[in-house]
């Protein structure tokens, strides 16, 4: 749970994603699905309530040793270094391999998202979508385990939008876990094998995304009829 | 040798560097040195506020603190345990590391204005605690009759330039090794690097502790070159000037807010006919610098010998 001054902001929210999974957090705006990504990987703390990942409580860690132990994090408004190139951008992760090693990741993943030949440019030159891309490409040379997405196909191209699902299906197939906040449905419900509605931080409904289409009162939250 | 080592940048350098520290032992006009040997002084201040600054975007105001406890650290242990005044100067520079682990702790909670505003208590604190115990510090009039670093200016010259390109070379190796890469992400996001693995809170002190260590360094230049040091040299123009420096040369750079002490220093000593407007006149100039190159001097700099390259 998660109160800011007396709002909950999250309430009660319990929530299990498997390995290899794909698990989509629908939800109006203001119903707490970016507060519970932040409380996941620990960027706000929590007032009641345990995360636990991989079988261990990270409740107490902080935000950078959940990246270290395989949780990777992109926003819904990029957090690039927009002063740094997009080749410097992915030699910022910390990784425990050596210098030249984490050169070659940093260029697999950026040929990965097909932003290698920009590797010179700063990070701020790039169009929204690209920056998307650099995000995911950044947070893959940790080679996380649980990615956990906030919307990653707001205000984005629809070409970037289908290399986005593309590379997200590709690194599920190498067996990675993925928590996506969105609020385009139609993609969303095509990609996710499990969907959780939040309404006023509550989690109100959760089933496979054919179950969660059917729901009468879902389709009343979330679209108000 | 590497491509890099050959690059046009430093070739000039190495020239420039070479014809630079021939000139005193050639004119040997002591009023030059002495005009430069403060210039390195504050250069080696205005490189090491850049790695807290310009690099980890902590705006500090408490730069000019570390170093007057540095001076001060240098004049005691001289006076009270006997140290050769060039080991005092290392002194000085372990003293600042100290202050600056404690006041990059203290100062984690702070961001932006607030921690502008949190420092700068600091250095009005540590005025006000060398006024009051002015039986260790002497107060206003200073400590005097501390021993020279050398009897020549020409040595103290040459050892305090030693100094600033230390400084120089050894803060620029951090800057471009995988420390200030961290360091300069995270000075455009906190967020973004916490994400990555990045232990903010540990960039953020040990840019405090390496930064703080070299004002501590330029402290013990100080005491070690005037032979004295007093309550004054917290005195709020000494922020003011550096922070001109480092506005003026380029932040971010290392090399820049270095150029800019050169910069501030020597139009100072050219502009003593108009003292009391000399901080007015600087103002102006940082103004039109910063509205012509806005990357400082070294950036435009930069941009003159690397230009049609790309980095």
């Amino acid at each position: 749970m998660k109160k800011f001054e007396g709002v909950v902001a999250v309430d009660h929210v319990s929530l299990t994603v498997d390995e290899g999974e794909i698990v989509g957090i629908i939800g109006p705006n203001g119903s707490g699905k970016t507060t519970t990504l932040n409380l996941i990987n620990r960027l706000i703390d929590h007032d009641e309530g345990e995360i636990i990942f991989r079988g261990k409580s990270i409740s107490r860690a902080k935000t950078h040793e959940t990246a270290l132990l395989g949780m990777g994090r992109t926003f819904q408004i990029t957090r690039l270094f927009r002063n740094l190139t997009v080749m410097e951008n992915t030699m910022v992760p910390v990784v425990d391999i050596d210098r030249s090693e984490r050169q070659k990741r940093a260029i697999k993943w950026l040929k990965f998202v097909g932003l290698y030949h920009l590797r010179n440019e700063l990070a701020q030159n790039l169009s929204g979508g690209q920056q998307k891309l650099l995000e995911i490409a950044r947070t893959m040379v940790m080679e996380p385990v649980f990615l956990l997405m906030d919307e990653p196909f707001a205000g984005v191209h629809h070409s970037i939008v289908s290399r986005i699902i593309q590379v997200i299906e590709e690194l599920r197939k190498e067996g990675r876990t993925f928590l996506i906040v969105s609020h385009d449905i139609h993609t969303i419900f095509g990609l996710c094998d499990r969907m959780i509605v939040m309404n006023e931080g509550k989690k109100i409904a959760e089933g496979d995304p054919d179950e969660i289409r059917r729901d009468r009162e879902i389709i009343r939250v979330y679209l108000g009829v | 040798m590497s491509e890099k080592a050959l690059s046009p940048g430093f070739v000039l350098g190495i020239i420039v560097l070479a014809i630079y520290a021939l000139y005193p032992a050639v004119t040997g006009d002591s009023y030059i040195l002495r005009v430069f040997i403060l210039i390195h002084i504050f250069a080696i201040l205005a490189a090491s506020m850049d790695i807290i600054v310009g690099y980890t975007g902590q705006l500090t105001a408490g730069h000019t603190a570390i170093w007057g406890w540095g001076a001060f650290f240098s004049a005691w242990s001289i006076m009270y345990a006997g140290l050769h005044p060039f080991a005092s100067i290392f002194v000085a520079g372990a003293v600042g590391a100290v202050l600056g682990l404690g006041i990059g702790i203290l100062c984690l909670r702070f961001r932006y204005l607030l921690l502008t505003l949190v420092t700068f208590s600091i250095l009005i604190l540590s005025y006000a605690l060398a006024r009051h115990f002015a039986q260790y510090t002497g107060g206003e009039l200073g400590i005097h009759g501390v021993p020279e670093l050398a009897s020549s200016k020409i040595i103290i010259f040459y050892v305090s330039l030693a100094f600033l390109v230390a400084t120089i070379v050894i803060l620029q190796m951090i800057g471009r090794s995988e420390i200030g890469l961290r360091m300069r992400a995270l000075k455009d996001t906190e967020e973004g690097a916490k994400v990555l693995g990045v232990d903010v809170v540990k960039y953020k002190v040990m840019a405090n502790v390496i930064g703080s260590f070299f004002a501590g360094i330029a402290g013990g230049l100080y005491t070690t070159y005037i032979g004295g040091v007093g309550a004054s040299i917290f005195f709020v123009d000494h922020l003011l000037r550096l922070i001109l420096m480092w506005g003026i040369g380029g932040g971010g750079t290392i090399i820049g807010p270095a150029i800019g002490a050169y910069v501030i220093m020597l139009l100072g000593e050219y502009l003593r006919f108009i003292e009391e407007y000399r901080l007015i006149l600087f103002g102006i100039v940082l103004i039109i610098i910063l509205r012509i190159f806005p990357e400082g001097i070294y950036g435009f700099i930069r941009k003159l010998i690397y230009r049609g390259e790309r980095h």
